[in-house]
């Protein structure tokens, strides 16, 4: 039976790795078999933000990668509106959602980890 | 197993809605009353290594998942190290910075149910003890630590 | 460490076909008469694994609550592996780091393995020779890191 993972990402683009780190470990564990479950959380709301192409490598892109590999992901919606960032603002196939979905993710998975800091 | 309490029905319309905990606390004084209070098990534990004013959100995002645990009735565990031992000082007053005060979750989060842990070498780096921390935070030694990441089936980092 | 009675509900849920039949866990099965190196075994495999991440560089705190964390675990019978990857592989460099420069050749000392991801060494200009013996580069970090989190580790920290 294939396991679970769950990813929560705490930090947006740029200021740090995580956001990128957080996108391509799911990739990874994706590619691997598992399932795979993104929460996007406190600034974690803002890596969706990045729609545009650009010529670097970027966490839009990379989340896109996720979601076309099955990638589940997730915004959490409190810390979303307290940014102003809506579901026109963000890539398309990620849901605007309660804190109890990452809790029912949490439930569901052998291993979670956390990219923060 | 008693039903979810699930506020975010009503979060799409609630910008600054956080977890019920009013609701929360008379459902566990009810629970108490008739003997079925307790967890279903699933253990969280919640490690915060960043507690003060100066970067609230972690310490505030980090309480709010302890309480939607507790709120499934599953435990939940704060384990303050590093910086997030700031987070459980008592005697705070942030008003004048236009933030939410902490000592509010953190009295709910208690009240629920959970229970919130300081590691005594950040305690110490920071020149503080079990003194300058709010009643019902407990401090613990390292050997504490590696027992409550084995009893609890994931943890979280903020 | 339990034996399980032949034609138990318990023994029929693991599979267990001959008696007696030895679990460790609810999960490692012997069946048969368990030689003492298949016990030692058993029982060394069924110890819990934890699986620290580290992803800041020295410095902070962080560095220094993974290996003690890392440390305690060994004290208490179980194993644990620190995987050092963005910022946290500087963690593995040689040289004076005051407390940290002794804990982590000392937690290796005692069985404890430490991976560092290879495409962050290289970023930070760390080659081999630098770092400390005994640690391990990841050269497929990510893929690595997935099969420690998901099959090799009972519990990840992440600092």
């Amino acid at each position: 039976m294939a396991k679970t993972l769950t990813i929560l990402l705490n930090r947006g683009p740029y200021v740090s790795e995580y956001a990128d780190l957080a996108a391509r470990l799911a990739i990874k564990a994706k590619e691997k078999g598992h399932n795979v479950n993104l929460y996007l959380y406190v600034d974690g709301v803002w890596a969706p933000h990045i729609k545009a192409e650009k010529p670097h490598a970027n966490v839009g892109q990379r989340l896109r990668e996720a979601l076309e590999k099955g990638v589940n992901v997730k915004i959490c919606n409190r810390c979303a509106e307290a940014r102003d960032v809506v579901a026109a603002d963000v890539i398309d196939g990620i849901p605007l959602v309660g804190l109890f979905d990452f809790i029912d993710w949490i439930k569901e998975s052998d291993k979670v980890v956390t990219f923060t800091g | 197993m008693a039903e979810e309490v699930n506020p975010t029905a009503e979060e799409e319309e609630c910008p600054e809605c956080v977890i019920d905990t009013e609701a929360l606390k008379r459902r566990r004084a009810e629970q108490e009353a008739n003997g079925s209070a307790g967890s279903n098990g699933d253990a969280v534990l919640i490690l915060l290594t960043r507690g003060t004013y100066g970067h609230h959100d972690d310490a505030f995002s980090a309480v709010q998942v302890g309480n939607a645990v507790l709120a499934v009735e599953q435990s939940a565990t704060m384990l303050l190290l590093d910086d997030g031992v700031y987070f459980g000082v008592k005697g705070q007053d942030p008003i004048d910075l236009g933030l939410p005060n902490n000592i509010h979750y953190i009295q709910d989060f208690l009240d629920l149910g959970g229970r919130m842990l300081a590691l005594r070498s950040s305690l110490e780096k920071r020149g503080l003890t079990q003194e300058d921390l709010l009643d019902g935070v407990e401090v613990i030694e390292p050997a504490q630590m590696v027992r409550e990441v084995e009893q609890h089936k994931a943890s979280v980092t903020f | 460490m339990r034996f399980l009675p032949l034609y138990s509900p318990e023994a029929d849920a693991l599979g267990a076909e001959l008696a007696p039949a030895l679990v460790v866990n609810r999960k490692n099965l012997v069946e048969g008469v368990p030689s003492v190196e298949e016990i030692k075994e058993l029982v060394e495999n069924s110890r819990s694994r934890l699986g620290v991440l580290l992803m800041k560089a020295p410095g902070g705190e962080e560095a220094e609550n993974a290996l003690t964390l890392a440390l305690e675990a060994l004290d208490q019978g179980n194993r644990a592996d620190i995987f050092c990857l963005s910022d946290g592989v500087w963690l593995t460099k040689q040289g004076p780091k005051g407390p940290l420069e002794k804990r982590l050749p000392q937690f290796m000392g005692r069985g404890g393995k430490v991976w560092a991801s290879g495409e962050h060494l290289k970023a930070a200009g760390l080659t081999k020779e630098r770092l400390v013996p005994q640690v391990e580069v990841a050269d497929d970090a990510l893929g690595d890191l997935v099969d420690m989190i998901m099959d090799q580790w009972d519990k990840v920290v992440v600092l």
